[in-house]
């Protein structure tokens, strides 16, 4: 009979024991996945800020104007822009765009990374809208980065990049 | 009778005996393991830390930061990157205190593409990528263009 209570026993802590151990080692993957995704998150965090902030100032062939400059017309005149950039034979709305999609597809190709770029006025008009594939998962926003100051009101820009 | 209740005893301690060395095997066994996963990701995490600062003293280092009137403006002169080159070329002893072992590579994607390799120093075969956008700023056509810092940083093995 105490024989029987003692393999009972014995048999209760090898369980305790093993389950305790299978506790750990979850909680030690489930550690381990944290600490990776905080690095990516911090990485991507960083080149979704720094590349939008510095597209936005890249000097572009219309004109010799910045990015901003052109949005700032696009997003004033809401008809598509009123500078014309001879280069192309496109005003400033339709140009601003191509070059943020050259910009941005010559940059995050290479990384292997898809985004979503779009810009916000008030009043529902959104003069910028560039993308490479769809975010499904998890993305990282540049937000909030960068807004530019408009006669039409302030312009959030935000890009997104897929995870 | 009494000799053997006391072997089936003795067995019995014998018995638990084995089996408590042999969980305890496996729990030093187990915790060595974690150990040396957490000594591996914690000599990752550092190397990631330090290719994040590396990025950070490439993109602000003065060989190659644009100033006007001394004041930096946080990107890259065009004019300096060449001289930046040969500076860090000839003075590898004093920038590998900097850099480490590390790649850093200047890529210029907009409007045209050009390439700088500025310090090459690697070791080992594992290593990961920091990607840094950045502006290329010419001071004579006044035209900012964009380009992308690679810090490639080799980990410590």
């Amino acid at each position: 009979m105490k024989t029987k209570s003692q393999t009972e026993i014995i048999g209760l802590v090898i369980i305790v024991i093993l389950f305790s151990l299978a506790i750990l080692f979850a909680l030690f993957i489930i550690a381990q996945k944290e600490s990776a995704s905080l690095k990516q998150d911090y990485t991507h965090k960083e080149l979704a800020s720094n590349l939008l902030r510095a597209a936005l100032q890249t000097t572009t062939d219309c004109r010799g104007l910045e990015i901003t400059q052109l949005l700032q017309d696009c997003a004033n005149d809401n008809q598509g822009g009123i500078i014309y950039c001879e280069a192309k034979d496109m005003y400033s709305c339709e140009y601003a765009n191509e070059t943020m999609a050259v910009l941005l597809n010559k940059t995050l190709i290479p990384l292997n990374k898809d985004f979503e770029l779009s810009a916000e006025l008030e009043g529902d008009f959104d003069p910028l809208h560039v993308s490479r594939g769809v975010c499904t998962g998890e993305k990282i926003s540049s937000s909030p980065c960068c807004s530019i100051p408009t006669d039409a009101g302030i312009l959030n820009i935000r890009l997104d990049i897929c995870n | 009778m009494k000799t053997a209740k006391a072997q089936v005893k003795m067995f019995e301690t014998i018995a638990i005996l084995v089996v408590f060395f042999f969980l305890l095997g496996i729990g030093f066994m187990f915790y060595a393991r974690i150990h040396s996963a957490s000594t591996r990701a914690e000599q990752r995490e550092q190397s990631v830390l330090k290719a994040v600062e590396i990025a950070q003293i490439a993109s602000h280092l003065p060989e190659l930061e644009y100033t006007f009137n001394n004041d930096p403006k946080g990107y890259i002169d065009f004019y300096k990157i060449d001289g930046a080159n040969k500076t860090i070329n000839e003075n590898t002893a004093y920038y590998f205190t900097l850099f480490g072992n590390s790649r850093i590579t200047i890529n210029q994607t907009y409007p045209e593409e050009k390439s700088w390799v500025i310090y090459d120093l690697p070791r080992g075969e594992s290593s990961f990528l920091t990607p840094v956008p950045t502006l290329i700023y010419d001071p004579v056509g006044n035209r900012k263009n964009l380009g992308i810092i690679y810090v490639r940083t080799y980990l410590q093995e």
